[in-house]
């Protein structure tokens, strides 16, 4: 039977992303023998976005915050990065120092009034905060460049001299980004499992409550925003050093298509979110080869998943898993099965 | 002013009033709890029985008057400071947290007393204390063995457990418990009425109850309200013997 | 600014804001009814406009337009309704929004396909070119008459829900569906017709804004996030507040082009910020909500 345990509860899925991981750390191996190296940098891009749509899942999958702004933090991310690196210095580390704390404060400043209204104003607001941006990225032109965007970012290294990685060389930019997203994946875990991260999972089960059990809900509302919001914007200073950056990373179809990847993969589960970005950007790919029609597409397969299968990939996995054991089940031992099954129910809770 | 009598008291409300428009839901109300004190809250329906409660616990403000525990000023504060300070609350209508387990209710519940309660990195499952007492307390109210159960999926008087579990779980000086029993069978109202009656002691109850028999094994002391006023305060002795009282049931209900 | 060159900024921003109340309107009518958030209204909006250009260009009429691509997008509202949000209807609003994500992500693209991505102009028609005196300043006929459409639909929209049977319904399940419920109405049986009707409003803001802003695919996508600046601000779920709003964010854009031009769309949401600080329910919104 130990086969059968490897299947048992959340372990299955987490399974697979591990295995999705170990794959993708393996991408490099395949450029120019089984494909160029547009892959790798596209695998650098499905981490980026990744490691943006984990960001979202910490505040909707886990606190019951529907953001409807994440581009706000991405995007300031992103251009606080490239004008560090672009006017201050060439520095990976203090582009990133800088990003993390202007997204952690900018997050708490928006958090501060945001979350003092719930629901759909919640959501305008954040959404109102992430166009206030998009609208100051476009028009305070000599520090963003405006509409043009910020052209010339810098490469910056990685090391002691002189032993130093460009982080221009595709290979090093992947392999650090896969690190700082297994970083944050694991950080996210212990932060879900932690006492904070166990409160915002009775807030969003019943925020009432939580209240009257004598816990600040507000207090811990902000900080999972902030929290989010910091992780948005190391996305986006990410996004910055793999692509250029200009207005429409701030656009509410950025905040759109983050909240599609995180959903269409599966909310609440952290690792779901990163499989989600990856098969949004394949399946963008795969369709754009095809048809310059692709949004229309990928927009009917989004619907179908809305539609029946709200809980994204990670739940049509777990329903195909079941039913394919059950199928397997009837013919020889139903009754393990179905504990099997149980136990896997109480698990995902 | 202080009197003998206020200074074991852990609940003092005074001239407390709470309108909504031109409705007094409150008025002009005025009571002590003693500590270890259970005192029974009765009135007809609409009598302002859980605006007190909402008062107390600060679901909505005063309009005018004061509620003092243990001393301090609580009137007007957050419901989560004065959760902080030891009072605790169970809901007449069922508030728990239907998707998680019965065990992480409570366990959230307990967390809310420790001292890392907020902490980012632990592990929730290791704080010290809190899984010992979370096990402790399903045994109390009798939901050990229905630990790993969502609690959507409990029986309704097990959810009613539950709830008054959540609120003992806090560990609080002052437990006020809004109709407990509503909408449970009689024997459902027996098992309740004997966990309270084992809960309660040494514990100041505040407790809101219809049923008759549940408030006479109960409660050391009853307060009578009707149109958000005090009507009468004692023994049950002297409360069932009240002419006001007689008349506001049967001129009320 | 001379007196009346804000006279004119005044005008123009009235037109504007009337078009916002319109779209504004059906938004927040579905919101109050069926507490759906439809981000798809842009692209519907949208919609309205391509399918008011193409019969403009078979039939030559624009009035004919103006009556016929209402209907048409209406019933693809009601489509939309039956087969994509029915079956969300209890769930978490969240999966509703992101339903309309995906809607808008359909419709657009599909625009793109059927009538490509360049910019399309709509011309005034004939009767309605040219400008007319009006109180002292010489004045756009077509705003004139935008002006005035937007006027009379706001006031028969206004007329249906005090007067009206349907009316009735609406501000019944609007304001307390448990209340509908008691007088034996079963309010969801009308979500298909109301979306239908709110989405249709979308449209004639469609055709009617067409010959002044040129009709591209992405045309709904910034009016759909005015739009719902407008409900935050003006309450959701309440066509006074509405109209308020809608007139009040016209208005402030129009004279923002000309005194901060750099800043015409971050003083909307700086007006919203402001209101939802002050008046959490928005201007005219109501407690419950």
């Amino acid at each position: 039977m130990t086969f059968l345990r490897v299947f048992r509860g959340r372990q299955g899925g987490y399974y697979c992303f591990l295995i999705f991981l170990f794959a993708l750390a393996l991408l490099p191996l395949g450029v120019d023998r089984l494909y160029s190296s547009f892959y790798l940098r596209f695998g650098t891009e499905m981490l980026i976005w990744g490691l943006f749509a984990l960001s979202v899942d910490l505040i909707m999958g886990y606190t019951g915050l529907v953001s409807l702004g994440p581009a706000a933090f991405f995007g300031l991310g992103a251009y606080a990065g490239a004008i560090t690196l672009l006017r201050l210095a060439d520095s990976i580390w203090l582009a990133l120092l800088i990003s993390l704390v202007l997204c952690g404060i900018v997050a708490w400043v928006i958090g501060y009034f945001s979350i003092r209204v719930k629901g759909i104003y919640f959501a305008m607001l954040t959404l109102a905060f992430a166009q206030i941006f998009y609208e100051i990225a476009f028009r305070w032109r000599s520090l963003t460049g405006g509409s043009d965007g910020l052209i010339g970012v810098p490469d910056p290294t990685i090391g002691i001299p002189p032993y130093t990685l460009s982080l221009g060389d595709p290979y090093v930019f992947f392999y650090f980004t896969l690190a700082v997203v297994i970083l944050v994946y694991f950080l996210s875990v212990r932060l879900v499992n932690s006492p904070f991260g166990r409160v915002l999972q009775a807030i969003q089960d019943n925020e009432e409550r939580v209240e009257f059990l004598g816990y600040p809900v507000r207090v811990f509302k902000r900080r999972a925003f902030v929290a989010s919001g910091m992780i948005g914007g190391l996305a986006g200073m990410l996004f910055a050093l793999l692509s250029f950056v200009d207005p429409s990373v701030l656009y509410w179809f950025t905040s759109v298509d983050v909240l599609v990847m995180a959903l269409l993969g599966g909310l609440g589960t952290l690792y779901g979110p990163i499989i989600g970005a990856a098969a949004f950007l394949f399946s963008r790919d795969l369709l754009s080869s095809y048809t310059e029609y692709w949004r229309l597409i990928l927009g009917l397969i989004f619907v179908w998943f809305v539609i029946f299968s709200p809980q994204g990939l990670v739940g049509l996995y777990r329903v195909t898993k079941r039913r394919l054991l059950a199928l397997w089940a009837s013919s020889s031992m139903p009754i393990l099965i179905n504990k099997v099954v149980d136990d896997e129910d109480h698990a995902d809770r | 002013m202080k009197t003998m009598q206020t200074d074991n008291a852990i609940l003092q409300v005074r001239k407390l009033t709470r309108s909504f428009g031109r409705l007094l839901a409150v008025n002009n109300l005025g009571f002590e709890l003693k500590s270890g004190e259970l005192k029974a809250v009765i009135g007809p329906n609409g009598a302002g029985k859980t605006t007190l409660f909402n008062l107390i616990t600060g679901k909505l403000s005063p309009t005018s008057g004061d509620i003092r525990f243990q001393g301090g000023s609580i009137a007007g504060l957050a419901p989560h400071a004065i959760a902080q300070r030891g009072l605790a609350r169970s809901f007449q209508l069922l508030n728990l947290f239907p998707n998680l387990s019965v065990f992480e209710n409570v366990r959230v519940a307990v967390q809310a007393r420790h001292r890392l309660r907020s902490s980012l990195f632990t592990a929730a499952d290791g704080l010290k204390g809190v899984q010992g007492k979370t096990e402790e307390l399903l045994e109390r109210i009798g939901l050990s063995s229905y630990a790993d159960h969502q609690s959507s999926q409990l029986s309704y008087g097990d959810q009613r457990s539950l709830e008054i579990g959540l609120a003992l779980a806090t560990e609080p000086k002052l437990l006020l418990l809004d109709e407990p029993t509503s909408g449970m069978s009689p024997l459902e109202t027996q098992q309740t009425t004997q966990l309270i009656g084992r809960i309660s002691k040494g514990l100041a109850v505040l407790l809101i109850e219809h049923h008759i028999e549940v408030v006479m094994a109960l409660a050391d002391t009853i307060l009578v309200m009707h149109h958000g006023e005090k009507i009468a305060e004692g023994t049950p002795q002297q409360v069932s013997s009240d002419s006001k009282v007689q008349e506001a049931y049967l001129g009320g209900l | 600014m001379t007196p009346q060159t804000a006279f004119i900024q005044l005008l123009n921003g009235l037109t504007l804001g009337v078009m916002y109340v319109i779209i504004a309107a059906g938004l927040s009518l579905i919101f109050g009814l069926m507490e759906i958030i439809n981000f798809a209204h842009g692209a519907l909006y949208m919609l309205g406009a391509y399918f008011g250009l193409t019969l403009f260009q078979l039939t030559g009429s624009f009035w004919l337009s103006l009556a016929v691509a209402p209907l048409i997008v209406g019933s693809i509202g009601m489509l939309l309704e039956r087969f994509t949000f029915r079956p969300l209807y209890g769930r978490n609003p969240l999966y509703q929004i992101l339903l309309t994500f995906g809607l808008v992500l359909i419709i657009n693209n599909a625009a793109e396909l059927f009538w490509g991505t360049s910019y399309h102009i709509f011309p005034r028609p004939a009767e309605l070119q040219g400008v007319v005196p009006f109180l002292g300043i010489a004045y756009s006929k077509y705003r004139l008459f935008v002006l005035g459409i937007g006027a009379a639909i706001s006031v028969l929209f206004w007329f249906m829900l005090k007067r009206t049977r349907l009316g009735l319904i609406i501000r019944a399940g609007t304001h307390d569906r448990q209340i509908a419920g008691a007088f034996g109405i079963d309010i969801s049986k009308y979500f298909t017709l109301v979306f239908g009707f709110g989405v249709a409003l979308a449209a004639v803001a469609g055709v009617v804004l067409s010959p002044i802003v040129s009709v591209n695919p992405q045309m709904g996508d910034g009016i759909i996030i005015t739009a719902f600046v407008v409900v935050i601000v003006g309450g959701l779920g309440s066509l006074p507040g509405a109209i308020l709003a809608g007139l009040l964010i016209g208005v402030l854009e129009s004279f923002s082009k000309i005194v901060f031009p750099a800043f015409t769309d971050a003083t909307m949401y700086i007006v919203m910020a402001l209101v939802l600080l002050l008046w959490p329910q928005g201007l005219l919104g109501s407690e419950e909500l």
